[in-house]
């Protein structure tokens, strides 16, 4: 291999931290003072949380032992913060951010979502099951999103690649949302919230565990939103309502279940959520109601889980997903006097099966060995698009398969070794290996470094290997290699304290072969094809610390440098610094829970090459819990300061930069009985 | 064409991209070796033993907590037949199997619990003491010992001796802890549980009974499950919901 400058950013890194490993471990050990805990008394000793992840390696393990840099959010916080989507609650994690082009919610990691693109390089799961749909690869995380997040346990955020056990999309992250069984609720409750621009949403669940052992959790959630006039600067004509647009508005419905009874866990989750979509984007005509999406997701997953000895852990899930989408969009096709609107009609149809076994196992004494298998069969991935001829209509069906293994070896004392390898194998393209390697070195007392290397891919999706309208402006390509990802982190944990926390991370990767659409020069037609090349180097700081009192705070500040290699220019909508603070202060002991959020966000390159200015968000939200803990009353301001911000604006919309909302409230009334 | 991607990357020219690379890999290091200083601190003492995870530092934290929250007559004085009749004689805490403790009960060593000393005695777990065949003995070499202390923590490491650990001390007015499933149905009076990733307790009363040992309320309204297992009796066992 040449050395090129990355390759030498790289062995700097690689040595830098075996430097600091080498030498850190013997000399440097404190000792926080542990005695508090024996003040403590047995109710609040109760109420610790020892934390352990799931998704960073496909079983428990605590957070300081998982390969990765890993947060963990929980129903608490996401209830104390007066989250709203799971955007929200992402958006709160060290190097996340989202954007809002008000139609759906999208997340950025460590610097990379370009304009346009629909996040399919973070894989989400719900309980461990995919959720990403089979024909765009998309998440959704605004209202779309399966789950109401009510009913959220607690998220699990995995940075970094992992397809080496999760397969394709896991390139920047994996999400997994944790869903809440009838620990979390034990009866009946309702709730209620009304929110500004005529918000309201309404939510009914019961929960019981059964003698018989059945664990049972039954939710349905529905909710409207007239939405807001919103001005739109390029839009300010008298020909279009003086950029005055008053279709912003939504609808949403949830159910969902959750079933447990001996070692069988069952999810069935299902959301229809509509959005007008104000900001006329492809061209539409602005401001008309009917331009609007449709997407349905439903997801029934099966689980089984059992130990067979102490040594030998088997599992296996199965389950099926499906999605609908179905956009409107309004054209105007009139000339002089004669009126002539078509509303354009634009769907996919996606459904899957989806399985998967497991084991875990500790045939030696200092090794933890998971292996497994998963098998994919996409029944359908469809899309159509038309309005009074059909310009595109095409069925798909394929399936891929993966095996994979990890060891996790305990070599010394103080110093895991994690290895892991998956193979995956689609119909479309081939085959894809992505290994994984991570050292976790106990340094000094409670100071545990990781160095991390990743591997991941994501396979072309059906959209875009198929896509085309007939030849007028876009055409299918020949075919598409799959984009890979390859990561070199170094992660830094340190308690300072029983109470605090501290990370530090730095990371670079590349992204290669990224799948992208540019217009071929020999007809001119757009077409996808593995063109660029991403290279990002980043740092983040972390601090995380929990009181007894009910004091909880994060911090956090994120640097990423992420840019094109081919052209050394700066990604777009890709904001340098991220900073963070999110403090919960115990207002009356027990009761009333202040949360309070403020999120720097730097300034970022629009599509058309100016900035998006930077801001600061801030969030204000008090809860009140009655002792007998059955009424539950929360306010929430957003935007408490009113200011003005926007994201980027994507390739199909006017808007250089899309302004989001000003100042909103939201007031929310639960009562359990 | 609606939900058509259009991913473009703003083009900025290239300008003195090395230098600014030098930069922040200098100031990347600058930052990391900081951060290990600040994170570190300064030398102190090395320990050669590993350090207890947080889990069990709650565990030994909660362990103090039983001490106080269990009534005997051993406990509450020192014992008057013992030959060795020292008021000032520690209350005993025992740790057999594996210990997962580390140094977590350093901080104990030095403090009074009901006026009295506390110490650790730490021993050797079951399976180590088989012999060439494997052959286990009838009972634990330093039984006598072990009946001594006042309180006998049983790692999980002695998951399947924990029947021959617990027979001989039937008898006993000994505290028995421990950290695996089903040990209060082998006759165990507290067991450590974790619920939602927080530590919790079960306990046996009828256990806690025949070792003539008084379990204060506010233990017992805190306990996730109270048992009522007589070794020789069929099990009863009922969901503790005074807590919630």
């Amino acid at each position: 291999m040449i050395p090129t400058p990355q390759t030498c950013r790289i062995r700097l890194f690689v040595v830098l931290c075996v430097t600091i490993a080498a030498t850190a471990g013997p000399v440097w050990s404190v000792h926080s003072d542990p005695e508090d805990l024996f003040e403590m008394s047995l109710e609040d000793l109760m109420s610790v949380e020892i934390g352990t992840v799931y998704s960073a390696s496909k079983y428990h393990q605590k957070l300081s032992e998982a390969p990765s840099s890993v947060t963990i959010i929980t129903a608490d916080e996401i209830r104390k913060y007066g989250h709203r989507t799971l955007g929200e609650v992402l958006r709160s994690a060290p190097g996340f951010y989202t954007n809002n082009d008000r139609n759906y919610e999208y997340v950025g990691v460590r610097g990379f979502r370009r304009p346009g693109d629909y996040d399919t390089r973070i894989l989400l799961l719900v309980d461990g099951h995919r959720t990403n749909e089979n024909v765009g690869d998309s998440p959704l995380f605004g209202p779309q999103f399966v789950l109401d997040v009510d009913l959220i346990d607690r998220v699990e955020i995995v940075r970094g690649p992992g397809s080496s056990l999760y397969g394709s999309n896991a390139l920047l992250a994996v999400i997994n949302v944790v869903t809440k069984d009838s620990k979390a609720l034990n009866g009946l409750e309702l709730s209620g919230e009304v929110a500004s621009f005529d918000t309201w949403k309404s939510r009914i669940t019961y929960g019981n565990r059964f003698d018989n052992g059945l664990d049972l959790l039954v939710s349905a959630t529905r909710g409207d939103s007239e939405g807001q006039e919103l001005y739109f600067k390029e839009f300010d004509d008298p020909a279009t309502a003086n950029g005055l647009a008053r279709n912003d508005d939504a609808t949403l419905h949830n159910l969902f279940l959750r079933a447990s009874w001996g070692d069988f866990g069952l999810i069935a989750a299902h959301t229809a959520a509509e959005k007008g979509i104000p900001t006329a984007p492809w061209d539409t005509v602005f401001g008309d109601g009917r331009t609007r999406t449709h997407d349905d997701t439903t997801l029934i997953g099966l689980t089984y889980e059992r130990e067979i000895s102490e040594t030998l852990a088997f599992s296996a899930r199965t389950a099926y997903g499906h999605f609908d989408y179905d956009g409107r969009y309004v054209y105007d096709y009139s000339e002089d006097e004669t009126p002539y609107i078509v509303v354009n009609k634009d769907c996919w149809r996606g459904r899957w099966w989806d399985s998967e076994l497991q084991v875990t196992a500790r045939p030696f004494e200092k090794h933890i060995v998971t292996a497994g298998g998963e098998f994919r069969y996409n029944i359908r991935q469809d899309q159509a698009n038309w309005d009074e001829e059909i310009y595109f209509d095409d069925s798909r069906h394929s399936k891929n398969w993966g095996l994979y293994v990890q060891d996790e070896y305990r070599v010394l004392d103080n110093v895991t070794l994690v290895a892991g390898v998956r193979y995956d194998r689609y119909d479309t393209f081939g085959g894809s290996t992505n290994p994984r390697l991570a050292m976790l070195y106990d340094l000094c007392d409670k100071t545990t470094l990781k160095l991390l290397y990743g591997r991941a891919f994501r396979a072309p999706n059906a959209y875009e290997l198929y896509y085309h309208d007939g030849g007028y402006s876009q055409k299918a390509p020949q075919g598409l290699d799959p984009e890979t990802i390859e990561t070199y982190e170094m992660v830094l944990e340190r308690a300072l304290a029983p109470n605090l926390s501290a990370t530090l991370s730095g990371f670079y990767y590349v992204m290669d072969d990224l799948i992208d659409q540019h217009e071929d020069p020999d007809d001119g037609l757009l077409v996808f094809t593995n063109r660029d090349k991403v290279e990002a180097t980043g740092t983040e700081v972390a601090l995380h610390g929990r009181w007894t009192s009910g004091w909880r705070a994060r911090t956090s500040y994120s640097y990423v440098h992420a840019e094109d290699t081919e052209t050394g220019a700066i990604l777009a909508n890709s904001p340098r610094h991220l900073a963070k603070l999110n403090l919960i202060a115990p207002v009356l002991k027990d009761t009333l829970f202040a949360g309070l959020e403020i999120q720097y966000n730097g300034s970022s390159k629009t599509l058309a090459g100016n900035r998006a200015d930077d801001f600061v968000l801030t969030n204000l939200a008090l809860t009140y819990r009655s002792p007998s803990k059955r009424l539950e009353i929360a306010a929430g301001l957003y935007n408490l300061f009113d200011v003005k911000y926007g994201y980027p604006g994507f390739g199909e919309h006017a808007q250089d930069t899309i302004e989001q909302d000003g100042r909103t409230f939201r007031i929310k009334l639960t009562y359990r009985f | 064409m609606p939900r058509a991607g259009n991913e473009t990357i703003c083009h900025v020219s290239r300008d003195k991209m090395t230098d600014e690379n030098a930069m922040r890999i200098g100031a990347f290091i600058l930052l990391l070796l900081t951060a290990c200083l600040v994170l570190c601190g300064t030398p102190v003492a090395v320990r050669a033993d590993s350090t207890a995870t947080q889990e069990y530092r709650l565990k030994a934290a909660f362990l103090y907590n039983f001490i106080l929250f269990v009534d005997s007559e051993r406990l509450d004085a020192p014992e008057k037949n013992a030959k060795n009749n020292d008021p000032n004689r520690p209350i005993l805490v025992g740790i057999l199997g594996k210990d997962p403790f580390g140094d977590a009960f350093d901080p104990l060593e030095n403090r009074e619990v009901r006026n009295r000393r506390v110490a650790i005695q730490r021993f050797r777990g079951f399976g180590e003491y088989a012999d060439e065949e494997g052959r286990l003995p009838e009972q634990h070499p330093h039984l006598e010992r072990i009946q001594h202390c006042h309180v006998l923590f049983i790692c999980p490491s002695e998951r399947q001796h924990i029947v021959r650990i617990l027979r001989p001390l039937g008898g006993r007015s000994l505290l028995t802890v421990g950290d695996t499933p089903g040990f209060l149905e082998a006759g165990g009076i507290v067991n450590f549980v974790i619920e939602d990733k927080k530590i919790g307790f079960e306990i046996n009363t009828m256990a806690a009974q025949r070792a003539r040992l008084q379990i204060r309320s506010q233990l017992l309204r805190l306990a996730k499950r109270i048992v009522k297992t007589d070794a020789f009796q069929g099990p009863n066992d009922e969901r503790n919901d005074g807590g919630k």
